[in-house]
């Protein structure tokens, strides 16, 4: 009787091992891990859903997005809060990378690396990259971060309860904490401007049209077939966050 | 029934009454309308007022500068990267009286070479192109401390680029 019991239980177990690797297989296929693929799967709805690109060989590194940034919204003056900033990478030819951003490149940059060691150099400029499935809005324990119907990740500052969870959640590090009002802070994509049709105020300030704004929802405009015609890439796609914000030419050095 | 029972009952229907008063007290009127937050946010969000106009907003009594600029190698660029942002300005100058113009609403004027450098000086990390090269969407480099550094006797101060290249169109 008791070897009897063994062996159905053997058997039992064996099928549901089986059934459970043919489940997963069978899912995989319907549904293949896609983190590296680009376009995020878009959510069903009217209206336009918001994104952006960076052209990184058309940045100059001058920082007018970043100073014009502050300039419009009410980011505290310090030089380590920003809502969006410019970094400096210098690979140099030993292979160290080396990232600078003084003051959030507001004023511009000077390389401070001698022109002979340099392998390669370019400027990432970085914001919020508004992504679909983000980590910051997920974690919040009070419903204060979270995704307009648009695609626009915002904070509810009088709902805050300034707890900065979602600032350790951010792989970008997009957000950080208020020193007066004890709130969390962070790119709203100039919110009140685009929905006045005007463009967020970085984009607008940009001398190189470095920056393109646009809707995903929209396979005609600008930002679409930016993405299409160009060898576009996200930042740390492999956390599958459904970032956003693509970048033409981003290189594999950057973090 | 048991009076046991009966008091236990009314204290379940007061923190069952505290609970919900509670809930009404502390979630807000328009949360969960569009999704697990308070949709009014948005409302808040948009209610910002911007602070930039925009190149159009200054034509109206800045013809010839954005005409200038529109033609110049500077033409992609906005007023307000260079001066700042302008809605004030050009909102309230529309009845300003130009002799008697408040200082507060001066723009700035930007004519340090600091100024200019920030886009032109020499840099590894811009992308290089050669000085007859066609393509004018890539900004040129000089380096800023050579590019004719000259500096006046009289004051000892260094040469603006300005007083060579006109901004609006160098
Ligand atoms: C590259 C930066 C830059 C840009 C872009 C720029 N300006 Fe200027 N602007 C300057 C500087 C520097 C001065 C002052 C020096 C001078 O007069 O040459 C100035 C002067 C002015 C003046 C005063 C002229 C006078 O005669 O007193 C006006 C008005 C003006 N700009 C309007 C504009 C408008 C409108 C735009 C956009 C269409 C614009 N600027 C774009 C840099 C810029
Ligand atoms: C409704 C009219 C009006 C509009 C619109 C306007 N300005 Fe002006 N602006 C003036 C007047 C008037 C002055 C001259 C004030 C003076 O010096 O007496 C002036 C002066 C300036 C100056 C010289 C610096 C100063 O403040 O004295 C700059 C730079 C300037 N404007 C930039 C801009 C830009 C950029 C815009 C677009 C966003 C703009 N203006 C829109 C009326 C306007
Ligand atoms: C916000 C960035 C920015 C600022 C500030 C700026 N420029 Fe430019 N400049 C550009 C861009 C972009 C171009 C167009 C690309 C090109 O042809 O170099 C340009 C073009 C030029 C050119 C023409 C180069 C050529 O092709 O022959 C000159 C000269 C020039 N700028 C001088 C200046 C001077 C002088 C200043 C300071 C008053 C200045 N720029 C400020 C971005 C800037
Ligand atoms: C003494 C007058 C003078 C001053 C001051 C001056 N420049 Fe020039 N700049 C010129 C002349 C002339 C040229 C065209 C001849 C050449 O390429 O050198 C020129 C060319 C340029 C070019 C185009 C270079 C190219 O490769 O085509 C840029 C960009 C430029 N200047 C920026 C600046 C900046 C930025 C400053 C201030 C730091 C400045 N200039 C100061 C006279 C001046």
């Amino acid at each position: 009787m008791k070897n009897k019991d063994k062996k159905s239980t053997r058997r039992s177990f064996l099928k549901a091992g089986v059934a459970i690797a043919g489940g997963v297989a069978a899912t995989s296929l319907l549904k293949p891990f896609n983190g590296v693929v680009l376009a995020t799967e878009m959510p069903e709805g009217e209206g336009p859903w918001y994104g952006l690109a960076i052209d990184i060989e058309k940045c100059i590194g001058c920082g007018t997005c970043a100073s014009s940034c502050k300039l419009e919204n009410p980011v505290p003056p310090e030089p380590f809060y920003f809502r969006n900033w410019v970094e400096q990478y210098t690979v140099k030819n030993d292979g160290t990378v080396k990232v600078e951003s003084p003051n959030g490149g507001i004023g511009g940059f000077k390389q401070t690396v001698p022109e002979e060691e340099i392998f390669k150099s370019f400027f990432v400029p970085k914001l919020c990259n508004q992504c679909d499935k983000s980590p910051c809005t997920q974690v919040c324990p009070v419903g204060a971060a979270f995704e307009t119907p648009d695609g626009v990740n915002l904070v509810d500052k009088s709902y805050c309860i300034g707890c900065g969870y979602c600032i350790q959640a951010c792989p970008y590090g997009c957000r950080y904490m208020h020193p007066t009002e004890h709130v969390v802070d962070k790119c709203t994509l100039c919110y009140h401007r685009i929905k006045e049709g005007l463009l967020p105020v970085c984009f607008a300030a940009c001398p190189t049209h470095a920056r393109i704004f646009g809707d995903m929802r929209d396979p005609d405009g600008e930002l679409v077939q930016f993405i299409k015609n160009h060898t576009c890439r996200l930042l740390k796609p492999h956390l599958n966050t459904s970032p956003k914000l693509y970048y033409n030419a981003l290189e594999e050095e950057v973090r | 029934m048991p009076d046991q029972v009966k008091r236990l009952l009314v204290a379940f229907v007061f923190f069952l009454a505290l609970f919900f008063l509670l809930r009404y007290l502390l979630i807000p009127a328009s949360f969960g309308e569009l999704g697990h937050y308070r949709a009014g946010a948005i409302d808040d969000e948009m209610a910002y007022q911007t602070k930039h106009a925009g190149n159009e907003a200054c034509k109206k009594c800045h013809e010839e500068e954005v005409e200038e600029l529109s033609y110049g190698f500077h033409a992609g660029l906005s007023c307000e990267g260079c001066h700042g942002p302008a809605l004030r300005h050009a909102s309230y100058s529309e009845s300003a009286d130009p002799d008697n113009y408040p200082d507060s609403l001066r723009l700035s004027r930007p004519m340090e070479r600091e100024h200019c450098a920030r886009c032109h000086d020499l840099n590894p990390s811009r992308i290089k192109l050669s000085s007859d090269s066609t393509d004018f969407s890539m900004v040129r480099m000089v380096d800023v401390k050579e590019h004719n550094h000259f500096i006046y006797e009289e004051t000892n101060e260094i040469i603006r680029c300005v007083e060579c290249h006109y901004s609006h169109s160098p």
